[in-house]
């Protein structure tokens, strides 16, 4: 920079030819970033503010889309049932995936490349295939009907699909790869010597997993869920191929009054509190971990 | 660690049973003999592969899905390195900050939403279904994986061999791509690769804001699937399932594994 300095005239000209660097470099990716989402979320926004009629956007301004959105219980119902379902897919990944990163986290090394092979290779498989996958199980002539009917156990298929619980069952496995990779990163940063120290001491297994696996793996468990909570809420394709466009979820909401009723008002309105919910969970989420980190220290 | 006991590893062979089982489900049924599920299955047949071909329906949105993934991904790259160099320029000031929030910023959109809001601006232009129109909504969903990468490289790049590269009297084009392009290149390879993964596998975007003429591959698989529902959507899905296992071998033996998830 030196050499620089020398070369080129007053400080001034230079600060100046610096900053036009820094916005010839920054420029093309900030405009981007302008034009296809910052004005697209704008005008997202100024829409859910609007009256339609017949899919046609009115002039003016109005409250009417919210107001519907946050008094009706119809939509209270609506919210409460999509945070149990999301709720719920965390809960269950937590659950199956505890497990799976215990054990790859006490792996030996050479086991370990096929079991993080078998949670990310799921990961890079298609969402509408892996939802495939699971109506291909969960169906009226699925796997799972038609086994337990030709076993004759039961008479008529049971409703394992399009409805709830179907998408629960196909978000679960759908997410389920990030809730691993999440609490495996966290194990396998437990130092050794705290478990051989509660051995040595004479806690036994369940001790041991309570006051030092689990507090440790808290950070892995925290961002997983975190993940796995708001990917569901912003999830459309398994909640619309397992669970139907007929269930309770606030982005099949959405999908069907922008794409089936076409009224943009109303999905805007829903858009715009799903988009401050999720902007709040990331906001606490970074929040906690400070003060985790700060805790810890 | 110990190893965990019994029950645990039980569960987890369980939680790995739940995971694969559906994808085992969709390639034995893309060689059922039937045109629908029959358990146990019975039979071979690669006729539902003839039929995909056939079809016609699914050969241009794979090609357009790779052309699209490979065009986003040289876009955002170009787009994060110039981005990246710029916040090196402004060191860790207010500013420098700011913009790397705003180029992470689509990360933390739900695509369900970006593509309500891409549906709505995209209708006065008539940008719905074109290709330009899916090409830049795809750039703006993989910039911040690319940025990510670009950034990590543009930090342990070296300042000295560029102090070294203008003494010599090189100019600024030559500094750039002789010195700093090949100290970036890495963390460009393990962006793009990251970057085109997530294009290929975009689906809610795509589904927006095309209709028939520009769609991506994988929502031909579901417009196939919610008209009818035969093998030749398995036999298609199958390509992709070891598509998406071939890619996390090859991921994997790179040792990139760790910049997949969303962390």
């Amino acid at each position: 920079m030196t050499a620089a300095v020398l070369a080129s005239g007053p400080p001034a000209k230079q600060r100046r030819r610096r900053g036009l660097r820094i916005a010839g470099l920054a420029g093309p990716a900030l405009l981007v970033i302008l034009l296809l989402l910052a004005v697209p979320l704008v005008q997202m926004v100024d829409a859910s503010f609007r009256r339609q009629d017949f899919g046609i956007l009115l002039p003016g301004f109005t409250l009417d889309n919210y107001r519907q959105i946050l008094a009706s219980a119809q939509y209270a119902e609506l919210f409460y049932k999509t945070g149990f379902a999301a709720a719920l897919v965390t809960l269950l990944c937590a659950l199956l995936g505890f497990p799976v990163a215990l054990m790859i986290a006490s792996a030996p090394a050479r086991r370990k490349p096929i079991l993080y092979f078998l949670v990310a290779a799921p990961l890079l498989v298609n969402t509408v295939v892996r939802s495939y996958g699971w109506l291909l199980m969960l169906g009226n002539r699925g796997v799972i009907n038609a086994s337990l009917m030709s076993l004759g156990v039961i008479d008529e298929p049971l409703p394992l699909s399009g409805n709830t619980l179907g998408m629960v069952i196909g978000a679960t496995q759908v997410f389920l790869p990030f809730m691993i990779l999440s609490l495996a990163a966290s194990l396998e940063g437990i130092d050794q010597r705290l478990l051989e120290s509660a051995e040595i001491l004479g806690a036994g297994r369940a001790r041991a997993f309570r006051d030092i696996t689990l507090p440790l793996a808290m950070p892995g468990l925290i961002a997983g869920s975190v993940l796995v909570f708001s990917l569901m809420l912003g999830a459309i394709v398994t909640p619309l191929m397992l669970g139907g466009t007929a269930i309770r979820f606030l982005s099949v909401a959405i999908y069907t009054d922008a794409l089936v009723l076409f009224d943009l008002p109303r999905a805007t309105a829903l858009s715009v509190v799903l988009l401050v919910v999720v902007i709040a969970i990331y906001a606490l989420q970074r929040r906690f971990v400070r003060s985790y980190k700060d805790d810890a220290r | 660690m110990k190893p965990p006991s019994m029950p645990v590893r039980l569960a987890a062979w369980l939680a790995y049973a739940f995971m694969l089982t559906p994808l085992a489900v969709i390639v034995l049924f893309s060689f059922s003999e039937r045109s629908f599920f029959q358990f146990p299955p019975q039979g071979f047949s690669l006729k539902w592969y003839g039929r995909a071909w056939d079809s016609g329906l699914f050969l241009w949105p794979a090609l357009r899905s790779l052309v699209v993934g490979a065009c986003a991904t040289a876009l955002a790259a170009a787009l994060a390195i110039g981005a990246g160099l710029a916040i090196r320029e402004l060191k860790a000031n207010r500013v420098a900050q700011a913009l790397e929030f705003v180029f992470l910023s689509p990360l933390i959109v739900p695509h369900l939403i970006l593509g309500i809001a891409l549906l709505h601006y995209y209708n006065p232009p008539g940008l719905i279904d074109t290709f330009a129109g899916l090409l830049a909504a795809h750039v703006v969903m993989i910039l911040p994986f690319l940025f990510r990468t670009v950034l990590v490289s543009i930090h342990d790049l070296n300042p000295q061999l560029e102090e070294a590269s203008e003494l010599l009297g090189a100019s600024p084009f030559t500094t750039f791509r002789r010195v700093i392009l090949p100290a970036l290149t890495p963390g460009i390879v393990a962006g793009a690769i990251l970057a085109f993964i997530v294009s290929f596998d975009q689906f809610t975007v795509s589904l927006l804001i095309t209709q028939r003429e520009q769609i991506t591959l994988p929502v031909a698989i579901y417009k196939y699937l919610y008209d009818v529902n035969d093998p030749v959507a398995a036999a298609v899905s199958t390509v992709l399932v070891v598509a998406g296992f071939s890619i996390t071998l090859l991921v994997q033996r790179l040792g990139w594994l760790k910049s997949v998830p969303g962390g």
